[in-house]
């Protein structure tokens, strides 16, 4: 044991970190190489829940989301499904070229921010590497007796990881949509009528994301639930709201810290040691999330929603900043 | 509204307590009745004989099969009804509610969610049961208080000198800060280190340490699930040399303002002294007196909203995150609803008061 850190504004506020092994490596699909890590010792890893993604530290300046996509029931292994990016900024590529079977990596979180809320039934939609949070959901989503179907898409059958194992097991439910056969998915036809009974959750490239963000505009509020894991670029409308200057009020901690223009709201807590945890840095991962006690926030992160946004409950630290001169984070 | 996740694996009774003669016990607000067949397994269904409603509490046991002790309506494990004295033919489809149960001693374990969800999910691992580097001991009780109140009491131990000024060691006067919080998605732990100090009576008398030098002490805590807190006490003799004196607890709610406590106390030292073991039980005893009739106190002055309306400090951190966490556990099993798990206002996603997370606008 050690002897007590000085005093300081509060605690070591941080995620489950660990160093894994790489137990085993295969590549369902082109491009693709799923993972499955286990702890070197064997023992237990936290527990998961469907639509949860970790993060791999890389490197010192590479650390890169992926969702779990294995059974959230067995906590001996945490399960990824990597896509080597042509426009790779290294993650992808670094996990394709060094990240072989007893390789060691390190990892944080779990955490979730694609929550699979309970429903009768299930539109699951996936475009080519986005199938790897949606086979867990719907691995859990068979298991509860909910009524369900995935239509999921790629640009060839070879490229879409977990394809025939989809098919075989579940069959009807299943519509499998490679571009070169079959073209552009039929949106349109899936998500005509909008139910009250029925969940949408969607996962894949910005260009199926925002297609379906469109077809389910008539959809009732809450219906559809996506996932980005790239930024979407701020507009010019978000960027003339600013303000330069803002106070940032931590109400438990009872301290006030003035934001300018060239600090983060997150660097500048983090500097003064205020328990709050980063990840990203650039608005995608959700861990920097803070609630909102008064004043409003200037969103510029790319996992809240419109109607989140509106809300206000809760702001991303790391990109997102203040329209009032004073916002007090429950901090 | 409760506050208090369904899909989530609950202790319902020490496996001791259920023997052949059955038990009726109400969990999250079921009347649930527990039982052991001849073959050894327990079962649990809803305490309501399917013909006029009678307690199958107040019934026997018959081998492998619950008679209803009015009209003798016979029940086998799987919860359906294989004979009534009052007809040759069972009525179709005549069967009482099963909730799926896991016997791992020293507990039994009940799901009162949809069935069918209970396949995915295990109950946490409990540390120090059955771990012969550990004597462990038991005791249980129940709290007019909502069972959350019980979670972030425990998730802040600052109380401490206060609440329990002569069990904290007489130079520590205030709870340092917490060192160090770790989530994870469904977890939240501790880590506080404690200045060095001499022992406290209960230390001295537990660990049979010089009461004229000082320790360096460790405090850590965990909350694994809705169901389950643990927390362990760390006094350093060396730098390898630690003794550590640990307890869980099993919290279940019972209703939204009453609770069953399933305790286990642990140590790493004086394994197996009936003598030790029982002046822990002792310490434990009074101290969860205290604790209790302060919840109590609380709850029936403030209730929960008025405990979770107050001004939080950084002490609270991990109570508040143990809070977020059931928070979103909640708001996935109320459905659809306009703003995400967790991204909804605090009194919305789980107040006791009325509320309609499903509501969309």
């Amino acid at each position: 044991m050690s002897a007590p850190a000085a005093t300081k504004a509060g605690a070591n506020v941080h995620e489950f970190t660990t160093e894994l092994i790489v137990r085993r490596r295969n590549t369902p699909a082109e491009g693709v190489v799923v993972l499955d890590l286990a702890h070197p010792q064997g023992e237990e890893l936290p527990r998961w829940e469907p639509g949860a993604h970790i993060d791999l530290l890389l490197s010192e300046k590479l650390t890169r989301q992926y969702s779990l996509c294995g059974d959230s029931g067995d906590p001996s292994v945490w399960r990824v499904g990597v896509l080597l990016d042509p426009d790779s900024r290294g993650g992808s590529q670094y996990v394709h070229d060094n990240l072989q079977e007893g390789a060691q990596v390190q990892v944080r979180g779990p955490r979730n921010h694609f929550e699979l809320v309970d429903a009768p039934k299930y539109r699951f939609i996936a475009g080519g590497i986005g199938i790897t949070p949606i086979f867990a959901m719907v691995e859990e989503v068979q298991r509860e007796g909910s009524d369900w179907t995935l239509l999921y898409g790629g640009r060839t059958r070879a490229s879409m990881a977990f394809a025939e194992e989809l098919a075989e097991r579940f069959g009807d439910r299943v519509t499998l949509w490679p571009q070169d056969e079959r073209g552009f998915l039929d949106l349109a036809s899936l998500l005509k009528d909008p139910a009250d009974d029925t969940l949408v959750y969607c996962c894949g490239p910005e260009g199926l994301l925002s297609a379906v963000e469109n077809q389910c505009a008539h959809w009732p509020a809450g219906a559809l639930h996506i996932e980005r894991f790239a930024a979407k670029a701020p507009t010019a409308e978000d960027a003339a709201a600013a303000l330069d200057r803002f106070d940032v009020v931590c109400q438990r901690t009872g301290v006030t810290f003035e934001i300018t223009g060239d600090m983060s709201i997150l660097e500048t807590l983090e500097e003064a040691d205020i328990p709050i945890m980063g990840s990203c840095y650039e608005g995608v991962c959700g861990t920097c999330e803070a609630r909102v006690l008064e004043g409003t926030p200037d969103h510029r992160d790319s996992v809240l929603s419109d109607a989140e946004k509106d809300a206000g409950e809760v702001m991303l630290v790391c990109v997102s900043r203040s329209r009032t001169e004073r916002l007090v984070l429950d901090l | 509204m409760s506050n208090y996740p369904k899909k989530c694996w609950y202790v319902a009774a020490t496996c001791d307590e259920i023997t052949e003669s059955p038990l009726a016990r109400r969990l999250l607000g079921e009347d649930v009745v527990l039982w052991r067949g001849a073959n050894g397994v327990v079962s649990a269904f809803e305490n309501r004989c399917a013909h006029r409603g009678f307690p199958l509490a107040v019934g026997s046991v018959d081998g492998d099969r619950l008679v209803c002790g009015y009209h003798g309506c016979t029940y086998d494990t799987e919860g359906k009804c294989v004979s009534t004295p009052a007809q040759p033919q069972v009525p179709t489809g005549m069967r009482v509610r099963v909730f799926p149960v896991l016997e791992k001693p020293p507990f039994v374990w009940i799901w009162l969610g949809q069935p069918s969800a209970s396949t995915g999910s295990q109950p946490p691992r409990l540390p120090f049961i059955n771990d012969p580097a550990w004597s462990s001991f038991g005791d249980t009780w129940h709290v007019n208080a909502n069972y959350m109140m019980i979670h972030e009491h425990y998730l802040d131990f600052s109380y401490a000198p206060i609440l329990h000024r002569r069990d904290v060691p007489e130079e520590i006067r205030t709870m340092p800060a917490f060192n160090d919080i770790e989530v994870t998605e469904t977890t939240v732990s501790y880590t506080r280190l404690l200045p060095d100090a001499q022992l406290a009576d209960w230390e001295a008398e537990a660990t049979g340490l010089d009461r004229t030098r000082t320790y360096k002490r460790r405090e850590r805590g965990t909350f694994s699930s809705p169901a389950l807190h643990f927390q362990s006490w760390e006094v350093a003799v060396s730098p390898d040399e630690v003794y550590t004196t640990a307890r869980l607890h099993a919290v279940t709610p019972e209703t939204e303002t009453t609770t069953h406590v399933f305790m286990r106390g642990a140590r790493d030292y004086a394994l197996g002294s009936g003598l030790v073991t029982n002046h822990l039980k002792a310490f434990l005893a009074e101290v969860t007196r205290r604790d209790m009739a302060t919840i109590e106190m609380v709850s029936r002055h403030s209730g929960y909203d008025g405990w979770r309306g107050g001004v939080e400090f950084q002490a609270d951190e991990a109570a508040l995150r143990a809070r977020r966490i059931v928070g979103v556990m909640l708001a996935k099993e109320a459905g659809r609803a306009a703003l995400r798990p967790g991204r909804a206002p605090v009194s919305r996603s789980d107040s006791l008061s009325p509320m309609h997370a499903t509501t969309t606008s």
